[in-house]
């Protein structure tokens, strides 16, 4: 009875914008379709793509995660910490003084420290979940805190100074070319996979939907809500780690600055992707288009030369008309 | 029968004990195979603390439960699942995003491979315990599309799902049209004949008489008795509620001829796509009319219409003569019309204020000094109406979710009784409050009237609506089928009229 065309739109309304701007993105620009642009756009989306993956969680329980960027930047610093040998003291400012990379001398073998360094970004963003869920203080209040003392700390640990030197293999993880394409993204959509595997197939992620669309409902039927409000912010916390070291090998250095604002631009990305602010609602798939949209829209200003400062303008607009759109066309769907 | 079926679950001595308040002191319910049982009691009686504890959503204070004849400790809803006891909620929590099948079987998906959930299993599943109950629902919609009275059948299915020997229905009828509810009844007996325990909550007298095998009453968290329902009629039962006398039939001063009077508030010829269809009626001073219809008869929609809160798309609302533009409640409130809306607790009052703030904040205009507003106006404002409608609050400044629904209900009359109003629309002012709540409600509006305001009375029950009209507007479809005075409405007309049996 409804009309169709309607209900397609709004079903399917982001792959239809994705394909619009893959269009017009081809017919603005010729170098849009080359190996390079493309190999680029996916290297950069893949970054915001992980923080993302987090959010989508954190966002889908009801909650919000803004200590992400923050985390990428202690992160980075102390991955390059570790690989200097030290770690959790605060380093000696003569260590920055002379130029060129200092010699590495890591403290743990090479898969053991970038495990460590997840461990520690998991355990940040159990910490947000841990006092969001006990104390019952906003997440938003909570994260926002975590948020400034992280990036206080990182700033503080190296004296706001980068930390340069990184080895081979954490290279590969940024710059890695297995089949010509980007190990990144390689690495962003493995883990979207798994992700929208854990989301949609199994019952701690089918939980995490229960609880975000209504906790005392949740609870009722049978979930007890505790686990579920803090998990995702573990993997949010994981996932920025991970970009984390992943920038570090991009940079060839650990910069405690690193990350600032990224986690606006995971959460504007969830949002396109059609995950609800208010929770339970929402898909990992939706998130990737909506990485990917983003990705776009800054990639063909890039492509038309566009100066960064009106990117910014252009790409808040972009957003606010994407999600009214979005708006008017569900409400009208009926009920 | 009763006598013939073992305790399913047996509770005994549980008491509950809230900060100030005694919830639920030393009571015994009981449960058999193949029995339903009728849980009443006034608001604040203790029904819903009971429940809660049988359902493993809170813990007890003190006393035992015995399920089976073996001692329990509930300590989770999903325990209490586990063990076979499901309760179906008031307020149904739904998750409206996610699919039915999925909020059947949340936490308990069916899994393939890999440990991964298999929706064709789940939703085959749900179309299996849907069908159960004859119930013809798409498992895939998301919930929140549903109906009210579908969700309710889709928690059925659930309960049905959870294998529960003893299912619990918490004032199911609520949200039922009377065809709806003649269903629930047919899955509740069959529920019985294959010997599960059922617990009825209601507040309608009439549905326990006619599902009940015992009832139990609860007053003040103490246990009056437990009797079975043929030992006892309605009388006795309203007493043991109530712990007085009350006369029901609400005749008392009969109605008025309406003619004589100068009409306030006319209505022609009011349209709204879909929902209301050439709405034509007058409404005198001192007048109630009453509206009835079933559920989706476009009774909420007319009151909306009305007072602006929706759009009308076409028709003429004329007020002592002059024609209004209402577009909105403000206009509708300037020009002297006002709602109490049939959802209380979001649209008609603020749950997390105080009782003096709801009350006042219509009035604030007139509650000021010089330049700012005067608090001690407004206490004394407020103060006047909560003793004049005697609203039991501890407090001015008490939250008004912790009242009872009836004084709820109250403070949404007293936000409009001091605004000089001319038309005062109630949309089931009494649903889900207890019965002697429900009689200060309808006397507080007759006064309303006595004093020359027109009132416009939406109600589903019949009985109320018979006991307080002058007049009365059957609607079905989005039609008013007929507009009966007092002595030509009777039950049977109105039921035929809001079936769409048409007026010759």
């Amino acid at each position: 009875m409804k009309p169709k065309v309607n209900q397609l739109l709004v079903d399917y309304g982001l792959y239809f914008v994705l394909l619009a701007l893959i269009i017009i993105s081809t017919i603005l620009s010729p170098l849009f379709f080359s190996y390079m642009n493309l190999a680029n756009l996916l290297t950069q989306a893949s970054f915001t793509g992980l923080l993302a993956l987090g959010m989508t969680f954190v966002i889908l329980m009801g909650g919000i995660d803004l200590s992400v960027g923050s985390l990428v930047g202690f992160s980075s610093i102390l991955y390059a910490s570790i690989l200097h040998g030290a770690v959790f003291t605060f380093m000696p400012k003569e260590i920055f003084i002379y130029a060129g990379a200092p010699k590495l001398t890591p403290i743990l073998p090479l898969p053991l420290d970038i495990l460590f360094v997840l461990v520690v970004g998991a355990f940040f963003g159990f910490i947000s979940g841990f006092i969001s869920y006990r104390f019952r203080i906003h997440s938003f209040i909570v994260t926002l805190c975590v948020m400034i003392f992280t990036r206080g700390l990182a700033v503080s640990y190296t004296h706001g100074q980068p930390l340069f030197g990184m080895p081979d293999p954490v290279s590969f993880l940024a710059y890695g070319l297995p089949a010509k394409i980007p190990m990144p993204t390689i690495i962003w959509l493995g883990s979207s996979l798994f992700c929208l595997l854990l989301l949609r197939y199994t019952r701690f992620g089918r939980g995490i939907y229960a609880v975000g669309g209504g906790e005392e409902a949740a609870r009722l039927s049978g979930i007890q809500p505790a686990w579920y409000r803090i998990f995702p912010y573990i993997v949010s916390g994981f996932f920025a780690a991970l970009v984390g070291i992943m920038m570090s090998g991009r940079m060839g250095c650990g910069d405690p600055k690193i990350g600032q604002g990224w986690e606006l631009d995971a959460i504007a990305a969830v949002v396109i992707g059609g995950t609800s602010l208010s929770g339970g609602k929402g898909s990992i798939g939706g998130t990737v288009v909506g990485v990917l949209i983003m990705g776009l829209i800054i990639n063909i200003m890039n492509l038309l030369e566009i100066a960064a400062y009106p990117q910014q303008m252009a790409k808040g607009i972009i957003i606010v008309a994407a999600l009214a759109l979005h708006s008017v066309l569900s409400r009208r769907r009926g009920r | 029968m009763s006598e013939a079926g073992t305790a399913l679950l047996e509770a005994r001595g549980i008491s509950k004990i809230y900060p100030g308040v005694v919830a639920l002191d030393n009571v015994d319910f009981q449960v058999c195979a193949g029995e339903v049982h009728c849980l009443a009691g006034e608001n604040g009686a203790g029904k819903s603390t009971l429940i809660e504890i049988l359902g493993g959503s809170y813990p007890k204070d003190a006393g035992t439960i015995r399920l089976h004849g073996r001692v329990v400790e509930l300590t989770s809803p999903r325990h209490a699942h586990d063990l076979g006891i499901a309760v179906l909620h008031q307020e149904i929590p739904i998750l409206s995003d996610l699919s039915v099948a999925e909020n059947i079987f949340l936490s308990r998906q069916p899994r393939g491979g890999a440990r991964l959930i298999s929706y064709a299993e789940m939703n085959r599943q749900a179309r299996r315990w849907l069908e159960m109950i004859q119930v013809d629902i798409d498992p895939r919609t998301p919930l929140g599309n549903l109906p009210l009275s579908r969700q309710q059948l889709v928690s059925i299915a659930k309960a049905l799902s959870l294998e529960a020997r003893v299912i619990i229905f918490d004032e199911p009828s609520a949200v039922l049209t009377t065809a709806e509810l003649k269903r629930l009844f047919e899955i509740i007996n069959s529920l019985k004949a294959e010997g599960r325990g059922i617990v009825y909550i209601s507040h309608r007298l009439e549905e326990i008489f006619e599902i009940g095998d015992r009832v139990t009453v609860l007053r003040n968290g103490k246990l009056v008795g437990t009797e079975p329902i043929g030992r006892i009629d309605r009388r006795t039962l309203i007493k043991m509620l109530v712990g007085r006398e009350i006369d029901e039939s609400g005749a008392g001063g009969g109605s008025k001829a309406v003619e004589g009077l100068p009409p306030v508030l006319e209505v022609r010829g009011l349209n709204r796509k879909g929902v209301l269809a050439d709405i034509n009626f007058s409404l005198h001073k001192g007048e109630i009319l009453g509206v009835y219809g079933l559920v989706g008869a476009g009774r909420t929609e007319l009151a909306r219409a009305l007072i602006g809160a929706d759009r009308a798309d076409s028709g003429e609302v004329w007020l002592e003569g002059r024609r209004l533009r209402i577009d909105s409640p403000r206009a509708a409130i300037r020009n002297g019309l006002c709602l109490s809306p049939e959802d209380r607790k979001t649209q008609g009052v603020f749950l997390d204020k105080s009782v003096q703030d709801n009350i006042c904040l219509p009035s604030l205009k007139n509650l000021k000094g010089r330049l700012f507003l005067s608090y001690g106006k407004i206490a004394r404002y407020a103060a006047d109406f909560v003793s004049k409608l005697r609203i039991v609050t501890p407090h001015l400044q008490q939250q008004v979710k912790f009242l009872s629904g009836g004084n709820q209900q109250k403070v949404v009359l007293a936000k409009w009784l001091g605004m000089r109003l001319k038309v005062f629309i109630f949309d089931e002012p009494t649903r889900g409050i207890d019965v002697g709540a429900k009689e200060e409600i309808r006397s507080l509006i007759k006064a309303l009237a006595a004093e020359g305001k027109a009132v416009i009375m939406i109600s589903s029950e019949i009985p109320e609506i018979l006991s307080i009209s002058d007049r009365v507007a059957v609607m079905h479809e989005g039609r008013i089928e007929a507009v009966l005075p007092r002595r030509e409405a009777t039950r049977e007309r109105l039921m035929g009229y809001s079936m769409g049996a048409k007026s010759e």
